[in-house]
């Protein structure tokens, strides 16, 4: 014979695991609403190339993606840009560029990341060709 | 992004392959660093041509076995020496339930410690545990490697497939798991007894 709280404890249990079950469904629901969100908004575009190239799932990267983590050898690199450019055009004159972070530098001579920022991407906007 | 990553991927920048190699290395050896996440943005870098992606591979494969093996026979050798001067992890280490888990991981380690694998904090506690219980180190090789190969692929396709949309698709993954990795913890939590039960009858019979 079961006790009362014996049916409450396993009551207890079966509400437990409708509660996890509805956690675990609502966050497969959260995760394919964000993909799709991301798919829409651009974030995520899906080159469905059949021309032997491998399929790849990525926008072309643009001057809002650039972070202050990022370091000037990599923001060159990936925008094309020659080395001494950026170097020239915002006369940097700390030894360690290329291989400084956005965020160091700015540390380091004391301008706000934020604005050091803004001045690389409008340097990269009148980048000659970008014209 | 994380505080964490934000802090560690100028580094990988900087250093490079070096970087990646001292990161993986230390996640899977001793600290919770997100190595999932450094492998997808070092994976992105690589489409954008800045890393090469099979030097990636090849790097965070070595780095992820070599800091396992490091982390099993440093515990194995050491931990229940080191551990022992911690009141609380003392009385863990010679309860009851621990041993039971202990023998249960060495019983069958396969798939525990594969999927571990993808897991920065399971990865640290299941090392731990196979060390400490002296678990066959044959066996730990063996499903190390392949989970580890199997995470290194899983994460550095992601990172190459989406590129330069990797911070985004980090995030997604990031909010998942931790949602899932959640009710996992709930569910383990609510049936430890009948799973502690299940596993005595086991080791009985």
């Amino acid at each position: 014979m079961k006790t009362i709280s014996e049916y409450r404890k396993k009551i207890f249990k079966i509400i437990i695991v409708v509660i996890l079950a509805l956690l675990f469904l609502i966050s497969l629901i959260w995760f394919a609403s964000t993909f799709k969100q991301l798919y829409r908004t651009g974030n995520l575009e899906v080159d469905y190339s059949i021309t032997g190239r491998p399929t790849r799932l990525h926008r072309p990267i643009t001057i809002s993606d650039i972070r202050v983590w990022m370091t000037f050898d990599y923001v060159n690199v990936i925008f094309k840009l020659d080395p001494l450019y950026l170097k020239n055009t915002l006369v940097i004159t700390d030894s360690k560029y290329p291989n400084i972070s956005i965020e160091a530098y700015a540390r380091h001579n004391r301008i706000n990341s934020q604005v050091l920022l803004h001045n690389i991407e409008q340097a990269i906007i009148n980048y000659p060709n970008n014209k | 992004m994380d505080f964490l990553v934000q802090a560690i991927i100028p580094y990988i920048l900087l250093y490079k392959y070096w970087a990646l190699f001292i990161a993986t290395f230390l996640a899977s050896f001793a600290l919770p660093i997100p190595s999932g996440t450094l492998l997808i943005a070092s994976a992105a870098f690589a489409s954008q041509g800045y890393f090469n992606i099979t030097t990636i591979f090849i790097v965070a494969l070595i780095a992820s076995i070599t800091g396992d093996n490091a982390s099993y026979w440093f515990t194995r050798l050491y931990g229940r020496r080191i551990l022992s001067h911690i009141s609380f992890i003392k009385k863990i280490l010679i309860s009851k339930d621990f041993t039971l888990i202990e023998k249960a991981i060495s019983r069958r380690p396969g798939f525990i410690i594969f999927i571990s694998r993808f897991e920065v904090i399971s990865t640290l506690t299941i090392n731990l545990i196979c060390g400490l219980g002296k678990a066959t180190y044959k066996k730990f090789l063996l499903f190390e490697v392949l989970g580890s190969f199997a995470n290194v692929i899983f994460y550095i396709i992601i990172g190459y497939s989406f590129g330069d949309s990797w911070q985004a698709v980090n995030k997604l993954i990031g909010n998942f798991s931790i949602l899932f990795f959640l009710v996992i913890a709930l569910g383990i939590s609510l049936f430890w007894k009948k799973i502690l039960g299940k596993l005595k009858r086991e080791m009985e019979e």
